[in-house]
């Protein structure tokens, strides 16, 4: 049998404080009345304890306080809980690796707020059951994996680690958890091992490894776990009810000026047929609602059309009582639309200006236009430097230093890092990269190219047209910015000084939509409209016009967090486990905004498989999760409430109640 | 327990009268002192004819029946019945738990005596109302209605104030009371037999004194139904000794069933030596207590 403590020292002493302080009550019981009778001859045949003036002969006639004492001491035994330890778990090392993924949260399980709670209670029966000798270690994975505590006897420490473990909404990577679990385990064998160089085979006991999950992961079959001995505990179940929002956007539309789409996709992940409602939320406030009936695996597409504000915050919500909620509402924002300021410099490029100041165009970006000279200016080199401008594009000219914004250049190559062909005769494109956002919507085979440079760019570039002799315009990022590179001009300079066009390209359909996608994508107002979805626990990394000062990002709970942005307007911030809509303010205006969703298949289906693949072993699930100690405080404290009724009956027969 | 200040007299008028014509009833004959109106042992010389007997020298002629000479030519004396006094005695237990009750057990105890007093004073016996221990050292015998006011007298002089009394245990008195001549006769012991040495030693001496006992044991109502309840220190007022109880129904149930025990045991112990036991009630009214308990009981008729 063994006991294990429930009470700290000192806690200890206030409870013996207890029986004390029943004796001394005993002793300076209450003061009695006193009352003369004519003989105490006939009362004294009728009180038994008379005549006590000694201790013995109190203690003798009082099975009243030997009652109680005996409760106390029962109550005592209790908090000691008492049990025994069976034989059947004989591993003494081992590494619980409780799921923390959002999954886990899934309150099917009856008799526990959710999976990750009865996980832990589960945990908490095998810490209970390890004795002195027994060594565990307690690892809590989702995308990450935390060592909540190294490898201790110490129940107390295993269990305060455990007290501190809450679920996530994250997704789940065992694999990660697996080679830390792993990694973790060997390091000490063989630490232990360093002084015998040869293992001794069968001495050393393999670690047992016992996963706490729903096995909501994919199968981990490139794993050597053979020095671990897996055991995988199923907190779930088989008939799950699940209905959600796996993707959620907004756009403002190209075809409608002043309105916004949003299409959102609801899938039922459960094992029953789910219906809701479903309710769209702008700012808060409620402005469409639609029904949704599906099977299960169904799944469905909702649009919705709304009328542009300034700044649109989108909560898509499914009215239903499923037993994961964190997909149940989803969230997209679109950011306000900047006015961005682009700074061209030509000699003269009438084609390009027209394609800088269609429709399109002038809604997204103010166009300056300088001649070549104005490079060597003062006011050049404060403004390439400062950033005033999101995009230079340099025609047919080059500066000295590149400016700390993104570039384009056409018929020009950057100072630093690029070189170039000689001029060839007659370029014949031969491959465009169509799934480059520069490069959407774009049929360029049939433009003719008088004359032109292959372009040898940095590394690291991308190349969005090919030609025979290889690429002509190329994209290379530059400390954190990007130049996008043109091999060939569009409006050439003849030797006798009159300007004549080297390609037809600028009567083509595809030229605006070219420079109007270059000025999108390089002024960064591409993303501008839907700044996508981030997975709770990922970085977000934004760009911004503010290269000094502060930013405030300001999360769904309402907390702010104060960032700054680096040089070139980029910030980065980590985003916790909360979904929602994070803003990013300046000085309490928001100019950027994003949002954090779960949308995960993975996570949201919410089926326990009875058996997972971990390691090259296939491990079915622990069908036996009681605990293995068997305790007996609860008889105790059956036995003093029995002493207990014994006492009061006793007491009630002494004074007739 | 409550005390109050009596006044009733300890022999009203009224039954004065009534027990004018009662009498002491004696189940043993007794050889009295004086030529009185109780039936002797010894042979005497009243009207009433009591036996025959042969005639031996020394015996007064005048005794010899004359016709039974001439008829059968032998002597034989004609006894008659000696009438003589009877001797009472009441001991009255004056220790300091008899002063307790309301009334107060000694009080009723004195009427009692009283009563008894006057009855034998009646009928000429040869009276002695006398309290145990050191008071009873002078108690006065009596004869006739004229010690009447003598008896009174002596029992008034016995104090029902608590503190009063020198507490001698019951067979201390008796064995006192013997010593100093107590002469065989009725003896009626007024006592509430609370004596923690027990009352069987005084009995039994009385008895082997071949005394025609009886016992009247008085409790107050407050002893046999205590109204009290409650977290107590009980002191005994003959000795001091201190009982710590905690007064429940509980416990008075079985106060009540010791005290009954203890009554029903004095009585067994009575009736096995031929003493009659009476229990009285000090809040009986001697009226009752006399002319009611005390006939049944056969002690007077």
């Amino acid at each position: 049998m063994s006991l294990i403590p429930s009470l700290t020292p000192w806690l200890w002493a206030v409870f013996a404080a207890v029986p004390i302080g029943i004796v001394c009550l005993y002793f300076l019981k209450l003061r009695r009345q006193p009352l003369t009778v004519p003989s105490t001859f006939l009362w004294a045949k009728t009180v038994e304890d008379l005549h006590v003036n000694s201790l013995i002969q109190r203690l003798r006639t009082t099975p009243l306080l030997l009652l109680q004492l005996l409760a106390i001491a029962l109550a005592a035994f209790a908090l000691l809980r008492p049990g025994f330890r069976d034989s059947k778990n004989s591993d003494t090392k081992r590494v619980f690796l409780l799921d923390a993924s959002a999954s886990m949260g899934a309150t099917d399980i009856a008799g526990s707020t959710n999976r990750f709670e009865a996980a832990k209670r589960l945990i908490e029966a095998e810490i209970d059951s390890m004795t002195d000798q027994d060594v565990a270690m307690l690892l809590m994975f989702s995308d990450k994996t935390d060592v909540l505590q190294a490898f201790t006897s110490d129940r107390r420490r295993l269990r305060d680690a455990l007290a501190t473990a809450g679920v996530t909404n994250r997704s789940t990577n065992i694999q990660s958890a697996m080679r830390a679990a792993d990694g973790l385990s060997t390091e000490r064998s063989e630490r232990s091992d360093e002084s015998a160089q040869q293992p001794i085979v069968g001495t050393e006991k393999r670690t047992e490894l016992v996963v706490y999950s729903d096995g909501g992961f994919a199968a981990l079959s490139d794993l050597d776990t053979s020095h671990l001995n897996p055991r995988y505990v199923r907190v779930g179940s088989e008939a799950t009810s699940n209905l959600s929002i796996i993707a959620f956007s907004a756009q403002r539309s190209d075809v409608k000026p002043g309105e916004v789409e949003a299409f959102a996709t609801i899938a039922n992940l459960g094992t029953v047929s789910l219906a809701s409602s479903v309710s769209l939320r702008l700012n808060g406030e409620l402005i469409d609602a639609d029904e949704v009936s599906l099977e299960n695996g169904e799944e469905v597409g909702l649009a919705f059309q709304l009328q542009e504000t300034e700044l649109v915050r989108l909560e898509l919500s499914l009215e239903t009582a499923d037993e994961l909620a964190i997909d149940n509402v989803a969230y997209t924002a679109l950011a306000p639309t900047r006015t961005l300021s682009v700074l061209l410099v030509t000699p003269g490029n009438p084609p390009l200006e027209y394609a800088l100041n269609t429709g399109q165009a002038e809604k997204i970006c103010m166009v300056e236009v300088v001649e070549p000279p104005y490079l060597d200016t003062e006011l050049y080199n404060s403004r390439s430097t400062t950033g005033v401008d999101q995009l230079i594009i340099f025609d047919r000219c080059s500066p000295k230093v590149m400016p700390s914004v993104n570039t384009f250049f056409i018929g020009a190559i950057p100072p630093v890092g690029w070189a170039a062909s000689e001029t060839k005769e007659q370029i014949l494109l031969v491959d465009i990269d169509r799934l480059h956002p520069i490069m959407r919507y774009l049929d360029l085979f049939s433009i003719l190219i008088a004359e032109g440079r292959t372009l040898v760019p940095p590394k690291g570039s991308a190349d969005l047209l090919i030609a025979e002799a290889g690429p002509v315009l190329s994209l290379a990022p530059r400390d954190g910015f990007e130049d996008l590179v043109l091999g060939f001009e569009i409006l050439s300079s003849t030797a006798d000084g009159e300007t004549a066009f080297n390609t037809d390209w600028q009567v083509q359909r595809s030229w605006p939509v070219f420079v109007f996608n270059a000025v999108r994508y390089l002024t960064g107002t591409f993303e501008a409209g839907n700044r996508g979805t981030h997975r709770p626990g990922t970085v977000v990394t934004l760009s911004t016009d503010h290269r000094q000062g502060e930013l405030s990002i300001r999360s769904p709970s309402g907390d702010v967090t104060f960032v700054k942005p680096d040089p070139t307007g980029r910030l980065t911030y980590a985003v916790g486990d909360l979904t929602g809509t994070y803003e990013v303010e300046d000085e309490n205006k928001v100019i950027d905004l994003f949002c954090v969703n779960l949308f995960d298949r993975e996570e949201a289906t919410l089926l326990s498989p009875p058996t997972v693949q971990l390691g090259y072993t296939q491990v079915a699930s622990d069908a036996v999760t009681t605990t293995s100690r068997r305790e007996y405080w609860r008889w105790s404290l059956l036995a003093m409430v029995g002493v207990l009724s014994l006492e009061w009956w006793y007491y009630g027969k002494r004074v007739g109640i | 327990m409550i005390e109050r200040e009596s006044t009733s007299p300890l022999l009203p008028p009224a039954l004065m009268a009534r027990l004018e014509r009662m009498e002491i009833w004696s189940r043993k004959v007794f050889r009295g002192q004086l030529k009185g109106e109780r039936r002797s042992k010894r042979k005497g010389q009243s009207v009433e004819f009591a036996d025959f007997r042969s005639y031996v020298p020394g015996d007064d002629l005048r005794l010899i029946d004359w016709n039974l000479y001439a008829r059968l030519d032998q002597l034989f004396l004609k006894l008659f019945q000696e009438e003589e006094d009877l001797h009472l005695h009441v001991l009255i237990d004056v220790s300091e738990s008899m002063r307790f009750g309301t009334p107060r057990k000694l009080l009723v105890a004195k009427q009692l005596a009283a009563c008894l007093g006057y009855v034998g004073l009646c009928r000429s016996d040869r009276v002695r109302i006398a309290a145990l221990g050191e008071l009873g050292r002078n108690a006065p015998v009596l004869r006739g209605r004229s010690g009447l006011f003598r008896l009174l007298e002596y029992l008034n002089a016995l104090s029902e104030d608590p503190g009063r009394s020198n507490n001698e245990s019951l067979s201390e008195g008796v064995r006192d009371f013997l010593i100093r001549g107590g002469s065989t006769g009725i003896v009626v012991l007024v006592t509430d037999l609370m004596d923690k040495s027990g009352y069987e030693a005084a009995i039994r001496m009385l008895v082997g004194r071949r005394m025609d006992v009886f016992l009247v044991h008085i409790l107050s109502p407050e002893e046999i139904e205590p109204p009290i309840r409650g977290d107590l220190r009980l002191v005994d007022a003959e000795d001091g000794d201190v009982t710590e109880i905690t007064l429940t129904s509980y416990a008075l149930q079985r106060y009540r069933e010791t005290v009954r025990a203890f009554t029903e045991g004095a009585r067994r112990f009575c009736s096995k030596r031929g003493v009659t036991y009476v229990l009285a009630r000090s809040d009986v009214p001697i009226e009752s207590l006399v002319t009611d308990y005390l006939v049944k009981r056969g002690i007077v008729r």
